[in-house]
């Protein structure tokens, strides 16, 4: 009986010690799965993520180098509290009736991209006659890449087309100002092959 | 009279305690050791799987010392204490009718005792008893002869 009242008087220290658990190696597993962003590529994604993880990984069996270390995909929920990251991200999937809202994020396509994928003028998302995406989901027929991965029906919108839009801050485009080299094009044309 | 507080169970309780603390230390050490090591492997595609592992890790090694602390380093190293604190003092014997509270009360950071009083033919003695030992009386309907020290029972037994 005694034992018990006593056990029963360690249980609010057993639960401070789970929380206390939960917190450290939360923020410990953070910095352990994230690095600078010169050296990781982040994908985000205006749809529902159904496997963020399985297609980061299959992203990064391509693209992991001595520079690029990690390869983060997220929702565009992920930047709820904070929208830094996703102002930053290398490459944008982006719906259609969404590309005006996010407009002064995105990059015009790199020519080299544009020439390697040959894609047909309807597929081509082009803002003021400039060319700023690739379409990678077609809304009325279904289909498109990475379906394994992202969920492209939202049934609060009407069906529509997604394109791909490169970051207009990313470091890994060095079409940009503060371009370092390559990798988001690589991303990209990694990530047209999934499906 | 043979009394339960000798040296020889105060070193023994000693020793009970340094135990304890190694164990403790150890599996603290082993579940910090764990937990490094899943943090070394640590990628994008097996992190949420390793994050509650090494959560559920960290949080059973850590419940596990504070419960062998509790119930096991403290206990003993209280009861070391005490024994050794009472083993120098001047052991009394009284013969009487004892009787101990069932009401068990824990002296802050140190042991549990029970009340008890004595009743001898001349006077009556309040007492301590450590309820450690309340399990070991014997039966207490007839007189019994007691060793005390400062006003703990040390030893009972029952008069021939």
């Amino acid at each position: 009986m005694k034992k018990l009242k006593q056990f029963f008087d360690l249980v609010p220290a057993l639960i401070l010690w789970l929380m206390l658990s939960v917190f450290l190696w939360g923020w410990i597993f953070t910095f352990l799965t994230d690095t600078k962003p010169e050296n990781k590529l982040s994908l985000f994604v205006d749809a529902t993520v159904t496997d963020g993880t399985g297609l980061a990984v299959k992203l990064e069996e391509t693209l992991l180098d001595d520079t690029i270390r990690m390869v983060k995909v997220h929702p565009f929920t992920y930047a709820m509290l904070d929208s830094e990251p996703l102002r930053q991200a290398d490459v944008y999937l982006v719906r259609a009736s969404h590309v005006e809202e996010y407009r002064e994020w995105f990059a015009p396509l790199p020519e080299r991209f544009a020439d390697a994928m040959r894609v047909e003028a309807d597929g081509i998302l082009a803002l003021d006659g400039t060319a700023y995406g690739i379409r990678i989901w077609n809304g009325q027929e279904g289909t498109g890449i990475a379906q394994n991965y992202i969920d492209y029906h939202d049934p609060t919108l009407p069906d529509e087309d997604v394109y791909l839009i490169f970051g207009r801050e990313s470091l890994h485009l060095t079409g940009n100002e503060n371009g370092l080299d390559d990798q988001a094009v690589l991303l990209a044309e990694t990530l047209l092959f999934i499906h | 009279m043979n009394g339960w507080y000798t040296e020889l169970r105060a070193q023994q309780l000693k020793k009970r305690a340094h135990l304890y603390g190694i164990i403790i230390a150890a599996v603290l050490a082993g579940t910090l050791a764990g937990c490094i090591f899943l943090c070394t492997q640590v990628n994008t595609g097996n992190a949420t799987r390793l994050l509650p592992m090494t959560i559920g890790l960290s949080t059973l090694g850590g419940w596990a010392a504070l419960l062998l602390l509790v119930f096991g380093c403290k206990p003993a190293k209280a009861q070391a204490a005490h024994m050794t604190g009472l083993l120098d003092a001047a052991q009394e014997e009284y013969t009487g009718i004892l009787t101990v509270s069932r009401v068990v009360f824990a002296i802050p950071g140190s042991i549990s005792v029970q009340k008890a009083r004595l009743e001898t033919d001349e006077e009556t003695l309040s007492l301590n008893l450590n309820a450690r030992y309340g399990a070991k009386l014997p039966d207490l309907t007839k007189p019994v002869r007691i060793a005390v020290q400062r006003t703990f029972i040390t030893g009972v037994e029952v008069e021939e």
